[in-house]
């Protein structure tokens, strides 16, 4: 008896779980880095008058912590992770068909409409034109493989990383796929130093410890626009464009607010505002990105190769371990 | 009789009753669910061992183990042989500016361990500013990644656990030990050696674990200056909450095999101090020493040259919010922007910071003296199994056990997740083992006589422990709350799990800049950190002197 | 103040029976003392007397109340320590004190009944002296006044002597004993000093290995000792096999040193028995000598100097022994 009167006190008592329904808020999961988050809460703010209450981590702890309270969700938005973790995430979402849905392609939305994607990760290679003059530097995947490189390539641990995972496995496929595509990349291995998380890659890269760096597009521009001689290499063998999306959390406490986020986020406006602060590159093909500062090249100017971004998202774990193994004997 | 326990282990089965149902709560209950999956097989029904045989099989894993290992034994090695002649100096030797000294030792706890890696990058990294000012008089030096660089990063940062509770100690050394032994015609440097180090023994091995275990299980530092050498707590993390493929099997293994280490160390400690226990019956804090002035002046620098060598990160941190950043891009001028970007958000953070700490310290010791006061004075099964347990919380990643946390506590008769109080127990569960072990130090130094004539006087067994015991226990307590409340502050991987909302603490407005472009406001929030710690902890140490003055 | 029952008593710790059936009656206001040596049980009969340890079997009383399934700090009872135990951090008036404010006596009342027994022991005017700017023999009278000050039923002293030097523990052991005396407290005094125990007691009791050897007043315990152990644990004794003295049987006998005379100052008719000197000492007032017979044994024998007696080792002696003054030991 004693028991029951505790434990249901128990929850209103300790809490101190914020009871003010009046308030126009919404929580949100969030991948993205600080100046992004700041940036964009900011202004939803200032727009909408709803408050976010950001939850900021890597996107495995958040999606840990979403799977955590699957029972019982706290958050009304998750944003930011890559579309595999929004494929494997599925089923914790809520369907909505944002009002931006016409000016981005299919390929990065959910036809169940659970997901949508907000930007492009172009995988390539950021050099430190200060430690290696430009016309050194290599200018595609298969340049990487000369181990004149050895020690000098920073890159993140795939288990960490799933543009690292990407990276990888999009080359085992390049250089061939199967054993032949596997024992190449044993040979580009020899030459990375394999960190713990991404953002060393690019600090590294950019605060001159490695003179090149396997990382994400934005980096480049971002650092470079700091004053740090960063450049980006968009290797020449092809690559692919690793999309980050949101997703509206099924049950959560502000789900009205939260669809309001999302189609906020897509907006043309905003992608343009995000672009010339943080340099992500929008989903929607309708912005010009050559009128926009970065210099990033339009998508059509990059070479794209195929990568089965799915089929690969299913074998993960098996690879990682495959992962581990070329890594240690790499060593 | 209605409790049906001896009357004069009531006091220590009540307390051992109380803290294993916290701690079986709080830690068991929530570890449990973490760990489960690591004996289960892939459709969580049959017991099975073969993720352990998997896990072990594995050269990179082994070799894990092994770098950890290594890196954990040396970086003790070192980082006790540097405290205990810094602890004995301040103790004993006419060393001037020990209240400076005391009050900085404790500075390179403050700084989460991530914020101090990225500080040795900026300086000593393959770039780095002094790493090219050395290059330019022609002094190269090794790579400061690797097992070299990790070593020396934890020396620095973790020699105060070491240092504390040995100068409690040596103070708490009774000096008639050591006059019998001068009158027995043994020369003062002799009497140190034979006598009065044997005595503070408990309290060096009970720094001395603490460090190791820490060094098992931070991952901050690793994280950073490992580059690809393989570390244990680094791929648990990566197991539990790795981007691409968390595997909550597999890191469960290697969750269960800290734990088992951090165990086994603890016993064999707990072995080695049975075999030798020393009670001394302090009555007066040991004199200063007269030394000759050459020995005055290297005890001197040497323990400036300790305090200030650890505090350069922090230096550099505090060098590095006034200058301009220009994105996440350092450019050498004087800036105040820093600072400005960091206020013009909320002071909710560092309210939180503030509020947490206060809360999670007094928990900590609450919960954790009483505890240590059982498990050094009552010899039983119960106390070494609450002794192990409560030093647990050490070979916990901050991350497994907030998993475990929100797995436990979001849903049930108990929710805590969404609000503060979760953020409060996780630290004072992880912190618990600081108050335990420097406090059960300290009472194998008091002399149980002290206790028994208490009660004999009509005094019952709990009226004696706050009457007699923790007055002189006083000293360790609030060395023990100072690190408490230090670490707390400066705590991230279980915070980064468990925050929510408006509960953002200082370390997670930091770790958030820095990830992302902001690598000057979180120095900026750095250095905010610094000097609002550095408050109190010059307040406690002023306190703990008039204590110590009032006991002369 | 109350006599001491202790009925069957008993307590083991692992294998080692620490006390084994262990019964005893301490009369009212009686100085009682332990005896033995270290691990004979008397430590820890007295911790069970004072709550420290718990009994296995038995029941101890104090007058007519079982007081010992009671917690230790409702026992009543005055404390002595071996090293003292005088609280480190409170001034000599504090300790002193300290068994009155557990009792909530009035604070007049309190300094009041300080004075008092710190006169008692001797420290009038070291009230407001810290505990580290005494000697050990202050401490101890601190240790004594606090344990006296509560007007305990009982007082139990626990080696209080054993950490001091030997001419204070002479002197001490005198003045704790007229103070148990003026005062008519029960007392149980724990040591392993034969002489220390003489001195002071009215009664001992002997313990070995856990059990109670003999009880009785010293002069019996001395004169009439019921064991081989009792006999040499009380002093100095020669035992000898009974056939040497002419006495039938396996048993021994017991000889004090001081019952052997020699032959030429002895009565006529005590009997004689001859040997080497292999070894004399004067330790002022007593000679003491060592005699090889001829079967090898050593006789060891004492007396008072004289100032004609002139002794060579390797000379050839007699001794001669009073026949009342043996005892056969079983």
């Amino acid at each position: 008896m004693l028991r029951r009167t505790f434990a249901g006190a128990l929850p209103l008592a300790m809490l101190g779980l914020p009871a003010r329904a009046q308030a126009k808020k919404v929580v949100i999961y969030t991948a993205n880095d600080s100046t992004l988050n700041d940036l964009v809460f900011a202004a939803f703010k200032a727009e909408t008058g709803i408050e976010v209450e950001p939850v900021a981590a890597g996107s495995g702890v958040l999606a840990r912590r979403l799977q955590a309270e699957k029972g019982r969700p706290l958050g009304d938005i998750i944003w930011g992770i890559s579309r595999s973790l929004l494929q494997t995430n599925k089923a914790l979402f809520e369907p909505y068909a944002s009002k931006n849905i016409a000016a981005t392609p299919a390929e990065y939305r959910d036809p169940d409409n659970l997901w949508i994607g907000n930007n492009l990760h172009l995988l390539i290679v950021l050099q430190n034109t200060k430690l290696l003059p430009e016309a050194e530097a290599p200018k595609s995947w298969a340049d990487l493989l000369d181990p004149k490189w050895k020690g000098k390539i920073a890159f993140t641990d795939p288990a960490n990383s799933g543009s690292a995972y990407s990276t990888v496995t999009m080359l085992v496929d390049m250089w061939g796929g199967g054993d032949a595509g596997w024992k190449k990349v044993a040979g580009l291995f020899k030459n990375l130093k394999v960190l713990n998380r991404s953002s060393l890659v690019f600090q590294g890269v950019g605060n001159g410890e490695y003179p090149l760096g396997i990382s994400l597009e934005y980096a480049g521009p971002m650092w470079a626009k700091g004053g740090a001689p960063v450049k980006v290499i968009y290797p020449s063998d092809g690559t692919f464009a690793a999309m980050e999306g949101v997703a509206v959390i099924k049950g959560g406490p502000n789900t009205d607010n939260a669809k309001v986020f999302v189609d906020y986020i897509n907006r043309k406006d905003v992608r343009e505002m995000i672009l010339k602060a943080t340099f992500r590159r929008p989903t929607r093909n309708d912005v010009d990105l050559t009128a926009l500062p970065g210099g990033m090249p339009p998508l059509s100017q990059v070479k794209l190769v195929n990568y089965d971004e799915d089929g690969w998202t299913e074998k993960r774990t098996k690879t990682l371990e495959q992962i581990k193994d070329v890594l240690q004997d790499s060593r | 009789m209605k409790l049906g326990v001896p009357h004069n282990l009531r006091l220590p089965v009540a307390i051992a009753a109380l803290g294993l149902l916290f701690l079986g709560l709080f830690l068991l209950y929530p570890l449990f669910n973490v760990f489960s999956a690591s004996v289960l097989d892939a459709d969580g029904e049959r017991l099975t061992f073969a993720n352990y045989a998997k896990i072990l099989g594995r050269p990179f894993y082994r070799a894990a183990i092994a770098n950890t290992l290594a890196i954990g034994v040396a970086a003790t090695a070192i980082t006790t042989a540097l405290a205990v002649p810094f602890a004995f100096a301040l103790a004993r030797l006419p060393v001037p500016g020990k209240a400076a000294i005391l009050a900085m030792a404790a500075l390179p706890l403050v700084l989460p361990s991530f914020v101090s890696a990225y500080a040795i990058v900026l300086l000593l990294g393959r770039s780095g500013i002094v790493t090219q000012w050395l290059q330019s008089w022609g002094l190269g030096f090794g790579s400061i990644y690797g097992a070299g660089g990790i070593i020396l990063v934890y020396t620095l940062t973790l020699y105060p656990y070491v240092l504390l509770p040995t100068i409690a100690a040596f103070k708490a050394v009774d000096v008639s030990m050591e006059e019998a032994a001068q009158g027995l015609g043994s020369s003062p440097r002799r009497t140190v050696w034979t006598v009065t180090l044997p005595i503070v023994m408990p309290a060096v091995l009970a720094g001395a674990l603490l460090v190791f275990i820490e060094t098992l299980e931070n991952f901050g530092v690793p994280f950073v200056l490992a580059e690809d050498m393989p570390i244990f707590a680094v791929e648990a993390f990566k197991l539990f909450i790795g981007e691409t493929a968390p595997n909550p099997a597999s890191a469960g293994v290697l969750g269960v095999l800290l734990i088992l280490t951090t165990a086994l160390v603890l016993l064999v400690q707990r072995r080695f101090l049975s075999a030798r226990r020393f009670a001394t019956n302090t009555r007066q804090a040991p004199p200063i020493l007269r030394i000759g002035r050459p020995l005055q002046v290297a005890a001197t620098i040497y323990c400036w040259a300790i305090v200030i060598l650890a505090l350069v990160p922090f230096f550099a941190i505090v060098v590095l919010s006034f200058m301009e950043f220009r994105g996440p891009v350092l450019h050498p001028n004087f800036s105040l922007a820093n600072f400005g970007g960091l206020f013009d958000r909320s002071l909710r953070p560092l309210v939180n910071t503030l509020v947490f700490a206060t809360l999670a310290a007094a928990c900590v010791t609450l919960i954790g003296v009483p505890i240590g006061y059982v498990v050094s004075r009552w010899r039983s099964g119960v106390a070494t199994l609450l002794d192990v347990v409560a030093t647990l919380p050490f070979a916990v990643a901050g991350t497994v056990l907030a998993i475990g946390f929100v797995v436990s506590f979001n849903s049930g008769p108990l929710v805590l997740t969404g609000g503060p109080l979760i953020l409060v127990l996780a630290y004072s569960v992880r912190k618990v083992p600081f108050a335990v072990r420097s406090a059960s130090a300290i009472v194998h130094q008091i002399d149980a006589s002290l206790e028994e004539a208490s009660i004999s006087l009509g005094r019952s067994p709990f009226q004696t422990l706050m009457r007699v015991v923790v007055p002189l226990m006083l000293g360790g307590i609030l060395s023990g709350v100072v690190l408490t409340w230090v670490t707390v502050a400066s705590e991230l991987s279980a915070t980064v799990v468990l925050y929510s909302g408006p509960w953002r603490p200082m370390t997670v407005v930091m770790f958030q800049a820095l990830e992302g472009s902001g690598a000057g406001i979180a120095t900026a929030a750095a250095s905010t950190l610094i000097v609002v710690t550095l408050l109190p902890i010059i307040l406690l140490y002023r306190l703990v002197r008039r204590y110590e003055l009032s006991m002369l | 103040m109350a006599g001491i029952v202790i009925s069957g008593v008993s307590r083991t710790f692992g294998a080692v029976r620490a006390v084994d059936n262990a019964s005893l009656e301490v009369g009212e206001g009686e100085f009682f003392t332990l005896l033995g040596p270290s691990g004979c049980g008397k430590t820890t009969l007295l911790r069970m007397i004072a709550g420290f340890t718990e009994l296995n079997g038995g029941e101890i009383r104090f007058g007519s109340e079982r007081i010992d399934r009671l917690p230790a700090h409702v026992r009543d009872i005055g404390m002595v320590f071996q090293n003292y135990a005088v609280f480190p951090n409170l001034t000599v008036a504090g300790n002193v004190a300290y068994g009155l404010r557990a009792r909530k006596v009035a604070t007049a009342e309190i300094e009041r009944r300080v004075e008092e027994a710190l006169a008692l022991v001797q420290l009038t005017g070291y009230g407001t002296r810290w505990p580290h700017q005494l000697s050990g023999g202050q401490l101890q009278r601190v240790a004594i006044a606090r344990a006296l000050v509560i007007r305990p039923r009982v007082l139990l002293f626990d080696e209080p002597l054993s950490n001091l030097d030997a001419r204070l523990r002479v002197s001490m052991r005198t003045e704790i004993r007229d103070l148990q005396k003026s005062l008519g407290i029960t007392a149980i005094y724990v040591t392993h000093d034969q002489e220390e125990a003489m001195s002071v007691s009215d009664r001992i009791a002997l313990m070995n290995a856990g059990r109670l050897e003999q009880v009785g007043v010293p002069v019996d315990i001395y004169r009439h000792p019921v064991s081989r152990f009792a006999a040499e644990f009380m002093g100095t004794t020669n035992l000898v096999p009974a056939r040497m003295v002419g006495r039938a049987g396996d048993q021994f006998v017991s000889l004090r040193p001081e019952a052997l005379h020699l032959a030429s100052d002895a009565p006529q008719d005590w009997p004689v028995l001859s040997g080497t000197l292999a070894h004399v000492e004067l330790l002022g007032p007593i000679m003491r000598l060592d005699v090889k017979l001829s079967d090898g044994t050593v006789l060891k024998a004492a007396m008072l100097d004289a100032p004609d007696r002139s002794l060579q080792a390797g000379a050839t002696i007699s001794l001669a022994y009073d026949p009342a003054r043996l005892t056969v030991l079983p």
